[in-house]
């Protein structure tokens, strides 16, 4: 399938056909998940109705992990075959990511002001997900520094790998450093240690994320491969 | 045997390039001073604070000072085409990257940990420390040299490249900083060499000196085609 879809040609047909089908399903998720999870899932007891901003933070966070992963095998993918749609999907995947870490530390951020009595701790997972963010920007700036986009795309996917490398020895170190946050409450061994009440909207609004995610990413490839496209076809013309 | 003297002529050469010319040794010495002889103007000269805070200090310093050092690795060389010829030499790129990374350390990193003490006795540093702290920025310092020197190959000839290097450089820094300022702090208060913070930071120095030149090797290779 990676190969089939390695053909710009066929990507572009298949994510035409695919695109409306994916942005009616993340519209229709949110439809169901923003209601649920901000008027009818039960306030917390200790945090009230202040709690209710984890259904966009904790979707936001995993999905800063998920898509740098997304472009970490787009990256594999791209230096290791050279797949050009991989290429794309890796400089289309960043700025999304980015934003998505940039929800997350700011929506944490308000959620910290009241319930911890500050805007921002050096508390390990903070710290993590400002040093992903950072990540982010790098591979972003070092696409947008180098003229040449096969260049460009390879120095970028080499960074993103080393970066995946790093990840979990910057976890790591930073755990090490300091902890203040609350630990994993959803994924941990003996079951989810959160209410069924409040777990049920969470992970509607994290497919509703992932969702959204996916059909962003192929709006963002669709336009950078016409992009490329017209680049071609106007250097094509330029030489006559 | 012809290999390792090539690969010690490289690591002589880088390290001679820095030391002639421009100040030589003195120069990242001298910045390394300056940045460390910042922190009491900025945080008043209370000797217990300088004393709490002076092993993270000069941890900072040595981050900018690698910092600093990371645009000249490899840009000199790519432009003028030594690197191109040292690519066409038959020795591995990767064991290039090693020896050009060695070499920069000893005309940029070495010097910073010989006058160390100095500082150390400026930043009311207990000079029972020294030695341990010594070894810390030694090593700590390699550590961070190899590292950078993966954003070093990858922001090569890249326009701002040395910004752009220090961007790239700021995650991969995270974790060395992160253990060596704690082992220079445990070793300036406990006397000894640092204890699990300086296991992990030589870890971490292994881990680059094991991974960062096959990568900075595969960046580089995209500006030499």
């Amino acid at each position: 399938m990676i190969t089939a879809l390695a053909n710009p040609q066929r990507f572009m047909a298949l994510s035409r056909s695919l695109l409306p089908w994916l942005a009616g399903l993340a519209v229709a998720l949110f439809a169901i998940g923003l209601p649920w999870s901000l008027f009818i899932a039960p306030p917390d007891y200790q945090q009230g109705d202040a709690a209710r901003i984890m259904f966009v933070h904790v979707p936001a966070a995993w999905m800063s992990m998920a898509v740098y992963m997304t472009m970490a095998a787009a990256a594999i993918s791209f230096l290791v075959w050279g797949h050009v749609v991989a290429d794309v999907a890796v400089k289309t995947a960043a700025p999304l990511g980015a934003a998505f870490t940039a929800i997350a530390l700011i929506t944490g951020s308000l959620w910290g002001q009241p319930m911890w009595g500050t805007w921002w701790v050096w508390d390990a997972r903070l710290t993590s997900v400002l040093v992903l963010f950072f990540l982010y920007l790098g591979a972003m700036a070092l696409r947008g520094a180098m003229d040449d986009e096969t260049k460009a795309g390879k120095a970028c996917a080499i960074l993103v790998l080393v970066g995946v490398i790093n990840i979990p020895i910057i976890k790591f170190s930073v755990d090490w450093w300091n902890t203040l946050h609350q630990p994993a409450s959803v994924f941990r061994a003996g079951g989810p240690a959160i209410d069924p009440s409040l777990l049920w909207p969470l992970l509607v609004m994290a497919l509703a994320f992932t969702i959204a995610f996916a059909a962003m990413l192929v709006v963002g490839m669709r336009g950078e491969i016409l992009r490329r496209r017209v680049i071609a076809l106007e250097m094509r013309r330029a030489r006559g | 045997m012809s290999l390792l003297h090539a690969l010690l002529a490289i690591v002589l050469r880088d390290a001679k390039l820095g030391w002639v010319g421009g100040g030589g040794a003195a120069l990242p010495a001298a910045f390394f001073a300056g940045a460390s002889a910042l922190a009491p103007f900025a945080l008043g000269p209370d000797p217990q604070l300088l004393t709490k805070i002076g092993p993270g200090f000069l941890w900072l310093a040595l981050a900018l000072s690698a910092l600093v050092s990371l645009e000249r690795l490899f840009q000199g060389d790519l432009e003028d085409g030594t690197l191109d010829q040292l690519a066409l030499s038959g020795i591995p790129l990767t064991l290039v990257v090693a020896a050009k990374v060695l070499g920069q350390w000893l005309a940029a990193g070495a010097p910073l940990v010989i006058i160390s003490p100095i500082l150390a006795l400026l930043l009311q540093i207990p000079p029972h420390a020294i030695p341990a702290l010594m070894l810390n920025l030694a090593l700590g310092g390699l550590g961070l040299f190899f590292i950078g020197s993966i954003p070093a190959a990858l922001a090569a000839g890249v326009r701002r490249g040395g910004l752009l290097a220090a961007l790239l450089a700021l995650p991969l820094y995270a974790p060395p900083v992160i253990f060596g300022a704690a082992a220079a702090s445990a070793a300036a208060s406990l006397g000894d060499f640092g204890g699990q913070p300086f296991l992990l930071l030589c870890a971490f120095t292994l881990a680059a000196l094991a991974t960062a030149p096959p990568a900075a090797a595969a960046g580089l290779r995209l500006h030499l085609s």
